[in-house]
């Protein structure tokens, strides 16, 4: 029985990959897995590590066995089944890990930003904050919390903040040794995590609630230098409660159908207040594309917001606010495209783990 | 090609026990050997063409021995054979070694001097132990010299046992490898072997890894004295796990060939001196040492000095056999050191003491020349050595306190990696088995155990398929 049994186990993803018979179980890594190898001779051990990539990445049953073996992880053991991926906080929370620019080590205060780098960050933001002057453009920094910063209370017991954090010695390091602006959102979250959800349970985004809040506090903020902007009001925007959907962590995991957001919301701006998307441009910098807004009186001030994925759920909202706004995915300062926009507010967006990335901006 | 690969377990091994079962039994020893010769080519390419020599040397040596040209005959295979060693597997260590004292005496031009990288063909230290064995065991009249080259090659080759061992002896599996019969039951059995093996490896000794990597690689300041004894219990259980399962593959693919290879480990953990310990660990090594080193040096029967002087070199080989460094040199002799005090008369006296301790104590040493195995550079080694006796750097932030490493998981993998370590499963199978002799409760105990072996296996393809699994956030095309 033992033999019958084995060998066929044996056999099974063989035939798999004839019959195709796991179809069901698709792929959830987000890239193209290694293709079957053609041979050039006379390179035999690249053909041969080739076909060591493609088998392995294509064997009979393997999103079958993943998806099993996630569920078993993660359900039965209570455990990430990828752990530098995807951190198992509490009551359905998911964090991100290690693999994103060590967020769990920085968050756990291993990796404290130095002096230097901070330096380094500090005297590039400068120089982008004059070189924007001479035209007349106002240069702003917001960082976006990482859900760990805001919900720390569903972390697992071993992540714990250790000292002062990244955003904290970087706030104060900027405040202290330079005039760009920096725009704290952190209370702003905090407070509205009182009534609302603000970060997606299972993804490492906020959700459309806390980018809503996210979106006022940088227009309330920006406000002070342009008075002439529409007031930020909450009440402006009608928030309705629906049924989640797994987020990108959880589809990391292959378990999107079966771990979802408690909660999502749909937020719609009154229409007096809503903006008009004019253009949208692929944009190889992040797969996310450039949009481009009017809004309701062309007159006000035109924004340049360049930022990471977490900036696209503010298209919805911070347009609202502005004459014209041009939403860029980057992880780039690119001059050039300042001069080619003429704004009046450049808004760098970046997410908390990133911000060392700054210093190559 | 690694037994616990996708490409071995589910295109390699099933193609080839279909094709082996397929063909005439004339033809299956000229298949396994073609077949080993494509297992190590795959990932070595040219490289297995070392192993051809060397078989070739030590079939040629054979053959001299037996015709008569018995000094020839071993001397071509001794240097023939530890020639393609130490070139390929100890050339860049030594010259590295001499550039060093060189440099130390400040010889001119020792810095501008360079070798290399040489690449080590896998399992050459088992193939060149084989070989050697094979001709001291001809010129012992001890076998007669094989005539056919195909045979062999095929034991020399034989993919079951070529890249981690055991080291298996020509007189061991001669007569398998003219005759040899599988059963149904034989393969089941060695299916079973298999099965544990590679989850011994795959889910215990994986597990294992995981915490000691994070542990060793971790600055000496991150962690506690703790948890520095957590990453050397974690690296003794790992190495074990991985070292015996893989030998556990090894019996078992050869049992589904129909080959019977000795065992290679006996519960070393539960040993009570470092001699037993030596017993128990690598059996097939130490007893290679035993028989073809420390003997013909003469043993036991010299003189006390010479006894001594030849377990300190005996072990010191050991360590440089198991890698071309100085931290596996320290390791072979520190164990070398160990021996030599228990023969000296610590052996009577551990037999006197409350079992326990002795335990203990052979925990102890070997748990401390694990840290030497580990870390290859000698200095860091030491630094661990010292964070175990509390002497370490103090603690700056505290990243790995024992907890960190404590989930459902590990500490079952642990509880059930320290009781499988033991012989108290074996017992309990040995009584249950004379408790149900009969046939109702043996049909249901059989039948439960093959149900479970089976979801083992599934489980441990279902943790090689995670293996291989690498999402991204975002698209990455």
């Amino acid at each position: 029985m033992i033999a019958f049994g084995f060998g066929t186990l044996l056999l099974f993803p063989i035939i798999d990959q004839c019959l195709d018979l796991s179809a069901g179980f698709k792929s959830t890594e987000k890239r193209i897995l290694a293709p079957f190898p053609t041979f050039r001779f006379p390179h035999v051990k690249s053909y041969i590590h080739e076909f060591d990539e493609y088998y392995k990445e294509n064997f009979g049953w393997r999103n079958a066995l993943f998806h099993v073996y996630s569920y078993w992880k993660l359900v039965i053991l209570g455990q990430s089944p990828l752990p530098e991926k995807v951190v198992v906080g509490k009551h359905g929370w998911f964090y991100p890990g290690n693999s994103l620019n060590h967020a769990v080590d920085k968050h756990r205060g291993l990796l404290p930003m130095s002096q230097s780098s901070m330096h380094a960050i500090g005297q590039r933001l400068s120089h982008f904050q004059k070189q924007l002057a001479k035209h007349g453009t106002r240069l702003y920094v917001l960082v976006a919390p990482d859900s760990y910063t805001i919900y720390p209370e569903n972390l697992p017991d071993y992540i714990h903040e250790n000292g002062p954090s990244n955003l904290d010695l970087f706030k104060q390091y900027l405040t202290r040794h330079t005039t760009v602006p920096f725009i704290d959102i952190r209370n702003a979250l905090r407070m509205a995590k009182k009534n609302h959800v603000v970060y997606s349970q299972t993804d490492t985004h906020w959700n459309d609630y806390g980018s809503l809040i996210a979106s006022l506090t940088v227009v309330d903020y920006v406000k002070k230098d342009f008075p002439q902007l529409t007031d930020a009001k909450l009440s402006d925007y009608r928030v309705k409660a629906t049924n989640g959907m797994g987020g990108d962590l959880v589809t990391m995991l292959a378990l999107n159908k079966e771990l979802k957001d408690s909660v999502v919301y749909r937020i719609t701006p009154i229409p007096s207040l809503a903006a008009r998307q004019i253009e949208n441009t692929p944009n190889a910098d992040m797969n996310l594309p450039s949009s481009r807004f009017i809004g309701q009186k062309p007159t006000l001030p035109k924004l340049l917001l360049i930022g990471d994925s977490f900036s696209f759920s503010m298209n919805q909202f911070i347009p609202n606010h502005f004459g014209e706004s041009y939403l860029v995915r980057s992880n780039r300062f690119k001059m050039d495209l300042v001069q080619n926009e003429h704004p009046d507010i450049v808004v760098l967006e970046i997410v908390e783990r990133n911000i060392d990335l700054l210093a190559s901006y | 090609m690694l037994f616990s690969s996708a490409i071995f377990l589910f295109l390699y091994l099933p193609t080839f026990l279909v094709i082996y079962y397929i063909i005439p039994r004339d033809w299956r020893n000229a298949f396994l050997f073609f077949a080993s010769l494509f297992f190590y080519a795959w990932g070595e390419t040219l490289v297995v063409l070392i192993l051809l020599l060397s078989a070739f040397i030590n079939f040629f040596a054979g053959r001299l021995i037996e015709q008569g040209q018995r000094k020839t005959g071993l001397l071509l295979s001794l240097i023939g054979s530890l020639s393609l060693l130490v070139y390929y597997k100890y050339a860049n260590f030594l010259f590295n070694s001499l550039k060093s004292i060189a440099k130390l005496l400040m010889i001119p031009g020792a810095d501008e001097i360079n070798l290399a990288e040489i690449a080590l063909p896998i399992g050459i230290s088992f193939y060149t132990f084989q070989g050697i064995s094979y001709t001291l065991d001809i010129y012992w009249g001890h076998i007669r010299a094989n005539r056919n080259f195909l045979d062999y090659g095929t034991y020399v080759a034989m993919f079951p046992h070529q890249i981690a061992g055991p080291i298996v002896r020509y007189a061991d599996i001669a007569p398998e490898l003219t005759k040899r019969t599988v059963t149904i039951e034989k393969f089941g059995s060695g299916a079973e072997r298999f099965i544990i093996g590679l989850a011994k490896k795959i889910l215990i000794a994986n597990t294992f890894a995981g915490v000691a990597d994070v542990i060793f690689s971790a600055p000496t300041t991150s962690y506690s004295t703790a948890t520095a004894w957590l990453g050397i219990v974690f690296y003794a259980l790992q190495i074990y796990y991985d070292f015996s399962g893989y030998s556990d593959m090894a019996i078992g693919l050869g049992k589904m060939l129909g080959f019977d290879f000795k065992e290679n480990f006996n519960y070393p953990y539960i040993a009570h001196s470092v001699q037993d310990f030596w017993r128990r660990w690598h059996i097939s090594l130490s007893s290679w040492f035993r028989d073809y080193l420390y003997i013909p040096l003469g043993g036991n029967r010299r003189s006390r000095v010479r006894v001594y002087g030849n377990l300190l070199l005996v072990f010191f080989i050991t360590g440089l056999w198991h890698g071309a460094s100085w931290n596996f040199i320290v390791w072979g002799l520190y164990h070398g050191l160990f021996l030599l005090i228990e023969r000296a008369g610590l052996s009577k006296r551990l037999l006197r003491v409350w079992p326990p301790v002795a335990h203990v104590y052979t925990l102890l040493v070997v748990l401390v020349g694990w840290v030497f195995f580990r870390i290859d550079n000698l200095s860091d080694a030491i630094n661990y050595l010292q964070k175990m006796i509390g002497v370490g750097p103090v603690v700056t932030v505290e990243a790995f306190a024992p907890s960190y490493f404590m989930n459902i998981e590990t500490v079952v993998i642990l509880l059930l990696g320290i009781l499988l370590a033991t012989p108290i499963y074996n017992r309990f199978h040995q009584w249950w088995m004379r408790r149900a002799p009969y046939f109702p409760a043996r049909l249901v105990s059989d039948s439960l155990y093959t149900v479970g072996l089976l979801a083992l296996f599934v489980t441990t393809i279902m943790y090689l398929a995670a293996d291989t699994y690498n999402p991204f956030i975002y698209f990455r095309f």
